[in-house]
């Protein structure tokens, strides 16, 4: 935590409210964009990220200073859709085993195709847009918190743990099996056009 | 080098986490084709999540939680529990 951010939140928990706004300054871009993410729904995530910000305000006075300020806040907002999801308990399944592998161990031929170098294969093309998010919205909720945040935000796998509190292996291995899905939707759409 | 292995160090691979004999090996798998365009299409799919654009936060938002803020008075600071132990 760098100095600055550092006396923001000793003032924040003395009840300054300028300061806290400072520190929502600091951190609400990539906080929006990972509710944005997780929920793949605008007034959701608004509604996630005034939730994470107003708990994190009445919370911190309880902040002691043992994680990064901004793992601390990753944590409340990562919280507020799981408990959401876990009440509504939304109950999707969605095959994580994508059949690469053929009876003989070898990839699957139909999953060779190189699309790689296409020139459609760009987020300037709204259509491969349109559907890499919408297949980071099939994601199971524990594979698509650990891709959004390592892959989409740019973490490194040891941060993404400690915001999550699971294994490194389990980060790396979750992780893993997302980019599998993802690739395999994105493999889909290159071989319907 | 198994593809069935060669698909668990996919990752690994691409986060620079394999030690050096493993990754010199997997980049001998590289010249398979089969391999290969996995390993591409595998490697793209992480770029398109890194360049996924962040999205501004709506003014008005920003502006909703300040002023939830202001009114909304701070907890007091959560005590460590102690677990008391049966002698």
């Amino acid at each position: 935590m760098g100095i600055t951010e550092q006396i923001l939140v000793e003032k924040s928990q003395n009840g300054d409210t300028r300061a806290f706004e400072q520190l929502i300054k600091m951190h609400e871009v990539k906080i929006y964009n990972l509710l944005l993410n997780m929920t793949g729904n605008k007034t959701a995530a608004e509604d996630f990220l005034q939730e994470t910000f107003l708990n994190a305000w009445q919370k911190i006075k309880s902040f002691r200073g043992n994680s990064e300020f901004s793992t601390w806040l990753y944590r409340i907002a990562v919280n507020a859709v799981l408990m959401k999801r876990r009440k509504k308990k939304v109950l999707r399944t969605v095959s994580m085993d994508a059949p690469i592998i053929t009876t003989k161990g070898e990839i699957n031929r139909d999953f060779a195709d190189d699309w790689s170098k296409s020139p459609t294969a760009t987020l300037e093309n709204t259509e491969l847009k349109n559907k890499l998010n919408k297949a980071i919205e099939l994601l199971p909720e524990k594979y698509k918190t650990v891709l959004i945040l390592h892959d989409v935000e740019n973490m490194n796998s040891e941060e993404v743990q400690k915001i999550l509190k699971i294994s490194l292996p389990s980060v790396k291995s979750r992780l893993h099996r997302a980019r599998l899905f993802l690739r395999e939707k994105l493999s889909g759409y290159f071989r319907g056009h | 080098m198994e593809h069935k292995i060669f698909l668990r160090l996919l990752s690994d691979f691409i986060d620079d986490e394999l030690d050096f004999d493993l990754s010199d090996e997997f980049e001998r798998e590289l010249e398979d084709d089969l391999c290969c365009c996995f390993f591409n299409t595998f490697k793209k799919t992480v770029e398109l999540c890194h360049q996924i654009e962040m999205q501004e936060v709506p003014e008005i938002l920003h502006y909703r939680i300040i002023r939830t803020i202001e009114t909304t008075p701070q907890k007091k600071p959560a005590l460590k529990t102690v677990k008391r132990i049966k002698k």
